[in-house]
Formats: structure tokens, C-alpha cells, sequence
């Protein structure tokens, strides 16, 4: 068994080191320039220009800005962004946008979940219904949309025609607060667009999953075995079928732990959104080389992470895996 | 668990980042002059579909004159070093922001041409050198319009680039709004002083909400460098002149124009009285000095800097209201330059640097309140990063009764849909860029909206590398500009969107400094092929595209050659008939001799 921890933990740092080398270089040749897209004012002179790449080290060659970089993160140092002129990396990552984003996925992802497992496993059992059909058909259409027109669809609807949930944002213009509980009903009236949004799109996927595995576990032989000691549907249904169900559940939310933190670029600019997503997707826009590697970086720790105590549970839960 | 996977990866990745080395350090040529026909690739920029449609226009156009070209669509990270380059034979692109007067240098100037300053095209010319030198040093307006008329016509005689066109600028406000300027860049930008001021509403509205698609990336206007950071500083700070809606500057923190020495290396700026920053302290032409001083010390990169840092020698604040500056040598835009900077209070920025040290807790403005301290017609209030920022009237103004709104709320709305239907809805009164060409029907469709109507400073142009033949050849420049239809450009390539554009300066933007004199090449294709005829372009082979000049001697070379070596294989053929027959008749004979 240590054996095999030590295995895991090196070929997990192995595994970072190479994340962090590919992490610096992937933006390097992405398209864009970011001394362009940072001057779009029209008195700006070229020499100016010229100053600037200066100021950002871009005029340096590609092996000293690598050096830098790897010397910077040694002492947990992201850089500072390009964009934010003298705003460190760490702290527009750690802010608000990620409270905004792990509120917005974590919940997503849970009602998702919850809706997808009870849902799939009712489905299963009742395969071939009507309500099988209609579910699955459901699924696989909310699975299959674009997310972003979802999104636009439900601000057209809802936002503009019905006028029932808020068009932009996090919390509505100008207002103040008196209490928290004010605030948190503001809050989460304007989450509502994006929560749905979210959770159609992931629901059908983890609905589906959850209907096929179940439905692999029916031809077990400890399913009959239950069924010839007469339990009822039910105990057969939740006890022993849905729990040796949940098993590739368990890998896919591992993978998923990354959205917490990734956030849905789509949805988030769909609905502005503040979050870790539309963060991305502006850096990107921007050429803000930090604040992507900032990203990558605390997001390859996390799947690292994330796959290292799978890994390791899984040796401890299942007898059959020994390396 | 295969242990070698890692290693695998490790090998891969180390593949991976030998070949990203050698990428940048060893770019590949990508452009070959063309050696037979009139062929040849013509970049567009891949993300902006005015600049692909309108390429592919040009094509066709260019295509009814013996011109063949490909449309290529580039990305940015490879078009800028092809241009940096000179790696390319024609391009086509928006230049944007630049048809603005003072950057007649960074485009016709030989000390321009090299990587990223400024033009891209090759051009140089001593005899427009001489001119744009002669017109940097002039003071007198007049004449250094007449020097920017000269250097206009031989611009247009020389065909650098073909001007095309300039993007058009369409604003959305709720109707009950008024007393906005219409102008060149439109209604709400930053070179418009006068909306701000003067936007009130008839139904007694005192919040006015602007849409806008991005955050402020700073509020310090010595670091910030975008349209979209500048628009606050537009906002909070004051400036020492304007520009009227026909951009010509106008008195505006000063009781008048500048005063210039004889020999136009010193400037007086006479000051309003009773100036206030919005602190409470008093303005004085300190302050003025204060902020020159701090651009070329701390060398600084806001709007006006460039300038600023290469003109600025000294200054001294005379009394409260006077301030002189002395030029390191006449500058002809040392008004427009100097006038339009955001002046910034001395008693803030005296110990501050110019990049805000972070406070780890709070947000820029929140941790330096003071660096948002300005003297212009609105305060600082509020900004919740991600949805908004507030600021409100300063009473305090030397402008009295404006601005007739209490507050402006700039929300950050990303999507354009939404945006639209913010504005649709009532929640937002109007949007900070202009409208998406695909929205403006549906827009203008609305009763409840008022969209108006300017021109924009996106200046599409089809540029030239002067240097790379067959585009050496001024005729060559010439016939293409001849044949090149605007209107159609403007119709197929921005939907109708565009103002044409013949000249530098155009009159729709700048009509001050606009030639109406300029030789305009009015779509004519006859011409365009009698010049290509004329100078030797023609179509020798017949296949709708002309070839080389100078092509003809080698092309009959080598036109003989393949009816030689046409000649040779007839003659083979015949010979191998002949063998066959005669063969065969002695075949035949022998059979009846036998016979």
C-alpha cells in the first residue's frame, strides 16, 4: 500500500510539473497580441506602444520570461495581470468571481445531480414507459442545446417578455442593503437564469448515465438473488441497485469538481454573470497571458488533487484494485 | 497502473516545447511575390467579418480587370508579424482609431517604416518626409492644413493604401432622453465632451444607465490605455480645451485657445476662475504644470502621453491661473495634445506612483480612494466590480446647472442581446459602443427608441507592401484603385453600414482638415484596364488573368518551346505509324508470297 501511495503522489507531481511547463506555453502561441488589444484608444502612439511591451516583459526573450515565470510561482507569486494594470493575479482569481462561480456551479451541479440520480434510476425501472420515453427524449434535447442559446431563450422569455427574472448581473443597480437576508434574496432572484440554465444542461447527462448504469446492474445475479428473497421493489431499487450504481457517479463528479472552479463561460457571459468563466473568456479576448496561466495553474492543482484522492479511495474501497 | 505513462507524456511534452521554441525564433516566410501572373494572396483579418466580406468584394471586383486574388483570412497573431515583416503583397484591414490628424505621421513617414511604428505599407518619400517635418513645426493652423493638403494630394498620387471606407456608428437612447451630441465617433465616446454635460430627460429622469461590455481596468488616466478605462477618466477628470461637434478644439477648463510665442515653443494656458477639484481644494495652474511633469517623470502611458513625453520640455505656473509651457521644439498638435489631457490634482498624485500599490484586501478604488479625485463634471461614487459603477454630479462645476442628471450608472451588461433588451425593457437608457450591424433594423423598429446616426472610427483600408513587386509599380497601385467600387465594398462588406472614405482626413470625420481637392479614384474599371494595358500587364494567355510586365518575352519563349516540343512528339508518332504499316504491309506481303 505505500508502495503504491508513493507511485500515485510521484506520477502526481510529475504530472504538475508538466502542467505547469505547457501551462506558460500554451498562451504563448495562442493568437493575439496583448500590447494590441490593451491599447484601443486612438491617440495612442506606437511609441507608446512599444512601452508598453516593455513594461508587460514581452520584449524579453521567450527562455527568460519562462525562467521568471517558473521563479514567480516558486514563491507563489502569479504575476500580475496585464489588463488590470498592477493588480495581481492571485487577487482578481481569489475574489468575488470565485464566490460567485462555486455558488453558481456547486448548486447547479447538486440539483443536477440529485434530479439526474432519482430520476434515472425511477426511469430504469420503469423502462420503456412513457415516462421512460419522455424522459430520455427530454434529456437527451436539454444535453444536445446549445447552452448559450438556452440562455438567451430564457432572458428572452422570462427576462424580457414575462419580466419575471433580471436580465444582467448579480444583484440589481444601486441598491442598498439593510440586512444580509436582503441581499442573499437579491442575490439568488438574479441567479435564478443562470441556476436553470445550468442544471438543464447538466441534468440530462448525469440522467442518462445514472439510467444506463442501473440498468447494467439489473442483469447482476445479486439482483435476482434480492428478488428470489422477496424484497420489495423498492429496497431492491435503492438499497442494491442504485447504490452499485453510484459507482461511476463517484468518477464523473470527481471530473466535474473542476467546473467549481472553471465555471460555465458560456452561461456566465449569457447572463454577465461575474465569475471565474467570463473571467477566462475576457483574458482570453485580452491576450492577458497571467491571468490564464493563473487559472490553469490553480485548475490542473485541483484535478491533480481531485484524481489523486479518487485514486486513493478507490484503492482503499475496492479490494479488486492493487498496482 | 502502467508507471510509464508519465514518462510517455514527459517525452511528448518535451517535443511539444522544442517545437514552440522553434516556431517564433524561425518563422517561415510566408509570402512569395508573385513571378508569372497578377496572382496573389491578400490578407483580411479572420475575426472582423467587415474586413473578410469587404475582402472578398475587392476580389471580385479586382477579378473584371485581370486581377486574380485570394482572399486569405488571418488570424491576428500571424497577420501583425507578417506586417511587421513585410511578409506580404496586400492586405486589407481596419486601422482603427488612426485617420486622426496627428497620426498623418505614422502613416506616411520613412521614419515610420519598421516593425510596429506605424505604417506597415513601405511608404517613403523624401518630398512627403519634408512636408510632414515642415508641418510638425508649424503653429499657424492654416498653413499647416495647407502643408497636410500637399502631403493629402501626394498621398493620393502615390497610392500607399486605397482608403475605403469608415465604419458607421449607430446609438440606441430610450426617447425621452435629449440634449446629447451627435458627432463624428458618435454620440457617447470620448471625443465627445458635450453629451455628458448636457443629457437630461423629459419625463424628469435624473439616472442616467449606460450599458457597457467591460469593466474599468483602472481609473488612473496615466495608466490607462483603453477606450474603456479613458471613459471614466473622460467623466471624472477635467480637461484644459474640447472639441466642438465639428472637432475643432474649444476653450474649455480655460477662458480661452492657448497663446503661442513667436516661435511656437512656449504655450499659455489661461485658466477659469475658481476651479475646484472635487475634494474641495482649489485649481490651480499648479495642478496643470504638476500633471505634464508627472507624464514625463513617471513615464506615464494615458491617452495623450506619447506626445506629451516627446514635446514637453518645462512648465511654470506664472500665477493661479496662468500656466506656460515650454516645447522642446514647435509641435503643430501641441493644442490638441496638451489641451486634451486629464489633469490630475498635485496635492493626490504627488507621492503616488503612477501604477496604484494593491491593497490585498480591497479593490483598487476602494484601497486609493484619492486616485479617483478629478474636477470634472462627475464624482466617484460607487463600483461593485462586475456590476456597476456609479458616479455622481459634481455641484460643484465651473459649468453652473450641469450636468442636468444627479448620476450616471455605467452596468456592465456582456452580451449585446442583452444589452438590447435591457434598453427594450427601460432598465439601461442606452449602450456605450455602437450598435451590432445585425441589431440596427430591429432597433430602429421600436417605438420607444431614438437611434442615431455617425460615422465611426473604423478606417478600412486596402494596403500596399510598396517595396514588394509587382506593387513597386505606382501604375500597378493605380489601376487597382481605379477598379475597386466602394460603394459596393460598403454595401456587400458592412451591409450598407459604411461611409466611403477618399483621403486621409476624411471630410465625414474631420472636416477642418479635409482636402476636397484630392485626386479621388472613382470607380472605373475601363481605366483600370487601359493602365494595366498601357504598362505592359496583359493577358497573354487568355485566361482572364494578366501576366507579369516583362512576362512576354519569357512567356513566347517558352511558348515556343512546347510547340517544339509538340513538334518532336507528332514527329514520333508519325515515325512509329509509319514502322507499323510498313510492317504490317510486309507482314501481308509475305503471307501471299507463302500463300
Amino acid at each position: 500500500m505505500r508502495d503504491y501511495l508513493i507511485k500515485r503522489a510521484v506520477s502526481a507531481l510529475v504530472t504538475l510539473g508538466l502542467a505547469i511547463v505547457l501551462n506558460f506555453f500554451l498562451f504563448r502561441i495562442m493568437p493575439g497580441d496583448p500590447t494590441r488589444t490593451v491599447t484601443g484608444d486612438f491617440r495612442i502612439t506606437p511609441e507608446v506602444r512599444r512601452a508598453l511591451v516593455h513594461q508587460f516583459g514581452l520584449d524579453q526573450p521567450l527562455w527568460v520570461q519562462f525562467v521568471l515565470y517558473l521563479q514567480n510561482l516558486a514563491t507563489g507569486n502569479l504575476g500580475v495581470s496585464f489588463q488590470y494594470r498592477g493588480t495581481p493575479v492571485v487577487a482578481i482569481i481569489f475574489g468575488k468571481r470565485l464566490l460567485n462561480t462555486f455558488v453558481l456551479m456547486g448548486s447547479s451541479i447538486s440539483v443536477a445531480l440529485i434530479i439526474g440520480i432519482t430520476i434515472g434510476t425511477i426511469v430504469a425501472w420503469k423502462r420503456e414507459s412513457k415516462f421512460d420515453v419522455s424522459v430520455v427524449v427530454f434529456s437527451l434535447m436539454t444535453y444536445s442545446m446549445p447552452v448559450f442559446w438556452l440562455g438567451m431563450m430564457i432572458i428572452l422569455i422570462f427576462g424580457y417578455y414575462l419580466a419575471a427574472i433580471p436580465i444582467a448581473g448579480t444583484i440589481t443597480v444601486g441598491l442598498t442593503y439593510s440586512n444580509w437576508f436582503q441581499y442573499a434574496a437579491d442575490y439568488l432572484y438574479h441567479m435564478i437564469g443562470p441556476f436553470v440554465t445550468l442544471t438543464l444542461s447538466f441534468v440530462g447527462f448525469y440522467l442518462i448515465i445514472m439510467r444506463d448504469s442501473i440498468l447494467d446492474v439489473f442483469t447482476e445475479d445479486y439482483m435476482l438473488t434480492a428478488k428470489a428473497k422477496g424484497l420489495s421493489d423498492r429496497k431492491i431499487l435503492f438499497r442494491h441497485a442504485m447504490r452499485n450504481a453510484l459507482l461511476p457517479m463517484v468518477s464523473l463528479i470527481a471530473v466535474e469538481v473542476t467546473y467549481l472552479f472553471g465555471g460555465a463561460t458560456m452561461t456566465e457571459t449569457v447572463f454577465s454573470w461575474y465569475g471565474i468563466g467570463r473571467l477566462i473568456y475576457e483574458a482570453v479576448v485580452m491576450a492577458d497571458y497571467p491571468i490564464l496561466q493563473g487559472i490553469f495553474f490553480v485548475m490542473s492543482i485541483l484535478v491533480i488533487a481531485a484524481n489523486f484522492c479518487a485514486d486513493v479511495a478507490y484503492a482503499f474501497l475496492d479490494p479488486r484494485i492493487r498496482y | 497502473m502502467k508507471n510509464k505513462t508519465p514518462f510517455g507524456i514527459a517525452i511528448f511534452a518535451l517535443l511539444l516545447i522544442s517545437a514552440m521554441f522553434a516556431v517564433p525564433s524561425a518563422r517561415a516566410t510566408w509570402y512569395t511575390p508573385p513571378t508569372e501572373k497578377l496572382k496573389f494572396p491578400m490578407m483580411v483579418l479572420s475575426w472582423d467579418v467587415l474586413s473578410t466580406d469587404s475582402g472578398e468584394a475587392i476580389a471580385q471586383q479586382l477579378k473584371k480587370v485581370g486581377i486574380s486574388i485570394e482572399v486569405v483570412a488571418t488570424d491576428d497573431s500571424a497577420m501583425y508579424p507578417r506586417l511587421y515583416d513585410r511578409d506580404y503583397g496586400i492586405e486589407e484591414m481596419s486601422y482603427g482609431y488612426s485617420a486622426y490628424p496627428s497620426h498623418m505621421f505614422y502613416r506616411f513617414h520613412s521614419s515610420t517604416d519598421c516593425a510596429n511604428c506605424g505604417q506597415d505599407w513601405s511608404f517613403r518619400n523624401a518630398t512627403v518626409d519634408a512636408t510632414i517635418n515642415e508641418m510638425l513645426k508649424t503653429t499657424d493652423r492654416e498653413k499647416a492644413r495647407s502643408l497636410m493638403w500637399q502631403v493629402d494630394e501626394m498621398a493620393a498620387e502615390n497610392v500607399p493604401y486605397v482608403p475605403l471606407f469608415l465604419g458607421d456608428e449607430y446609438h440606441p437612447f430610450r426617447k425621452e432622453w435629449t440634449g446629447y451630441t451627435v458627432m463624428p465617433a458618435g454620440p457617447i465616446s470620448y471625443l465627445n465632451w458635450l453629451t455628458m454635460p448636457n443629457i437630461h430627460s423629459t419625463a424628469g429622469k435624473k439616472d442616467f444607465v449606460i450599458a457597457f461590455n467591460s469593466e474599468p481596468e483602472t481609473f488612473s488616466p496615466m495608466a490607462a490605455t483603453t477606450g474603456r478605462s479613458l471613459f471614466y477618466s473622460q467623466n471624472i477628470y477635467d480637461t484644459l480645451l474640447a472639441y466642438d461637434e465639428n472637432l475643432v478644439p474649444i476653450p474649455w477648463m480655460t477662458t480661452g485657445l492657448p497663446e503661442f510665442s513667436s516661435d511656437g515653443k512656449t504655450m499659455t494656458f489661461h485658466l477659469k476662475p475658481n476651479l475646484m477639484w472635487h475634494d474641495g481644494q482649489p485649481l490651480t495652474a499648479k495642478d496643470v504644470i504638476f500633471t505634464f511633469r508627472y507624464i514625463v517623470d513617471q513615464s506615464a502611458v494615458g491617452a495623450n502621453a506619447g506626445e506629451i513625453i516627446k514635446y514637453f520640455e518645462s512648465g511654470e505656473a506664472l500665477d493661479d491661473l496662468t500656466a506656460v509651457i515650454h516645447l522642446n521644439q514647435p509641435y503643430v498638435w501641441a493644442t490638441e495634445a496638451f489641451g486634451t489631457q486629464y489633469i490630475v490634482p498635485e496635492h493626490i498624485w504627488k507621492d503616488t506612483a503612477m501604477v496604484p500599490k494593491y491593497d490585498w484586501d480591497q479593490t483598487i478604488v476602494e484601497s486609493n480612494p484619492k486616485i479617483a479625485v478629478g474636477s470634472g463634471p462627475f464624482m466617484f461614487s460607487a463600483w461593485v466590480p462586475g456590476e456597476y459603477v456609479k458616479l455622481v454630479k459634481n455641484p460643484n462645476w465651473w459649468m453652473t446647472g450641469h450636468p442636468l442628471i444627479d448620476s450616471v450608472i455605467f452596468r456592465k451588461i456582456d452580451t449585446e442581446s442583452a444589452r438590447v433588451l435591457a434598453i427594450q425593457k427601460g432598465e439601461v437608457d442606452t449602450e456605450r459602443y455602437t450598435l451590432d450591424p445585425s441589431m440596427i433594423e430591429q432597433v430602429k423598429s421600436n417605438p420607444d427608441i431614438v437611434v442615431t446616426h455617425a460615422v465611426d472610427q473604423w478606417d478600412y483600408i486596402l494596403a500596399f507592401n510598396n517595396k514588394s513587386p509587382p506593387f513597386d509599380d505606382v501604375w500597378v497601385r493605380r489601376a487597382i484603385a481605379y477598379a475597386i467600387d466602394k460603394d459596393d465594398v460598403v454595401k456587400r462588406g458592412a451591409l450598407g453600414y459604411g461611409t466611403v472614405t477618399e483621403s486621409y482626413c476624411p471630410g465625414s470625420f474631420f472636416p477642418f482638415w479635409h482636402n476636397p481637392n484630392v485626386l479621388t479614384y472613382s470607380y472605373d474599371p475601363d481605366k483600370a484596364n487601359k493602365i494595366l494595358d498601357e504598362q505592359g500587364y496583359l493577358d497573354i494567355d487568355g485566361d482572364g488573368i494578366r501576366e507579369l510586365k516583362g512576362y512576354v518575352a519569357a512567356y513566347e519563349q517558352k511558348l515556343q518551346e512546347q510547340q517544339q516540343a509538340q513538334m518532336n512528339q507528332y514527329l514520333t508518332i508519325a515515325a512509329i505509324a509509319i514502322i507499323v504499316i510498313l510492317a504490317g504491309v510486309y507482314l501481308v506481303y509475305r503471307r501471299r508470297k507463302k500463300a
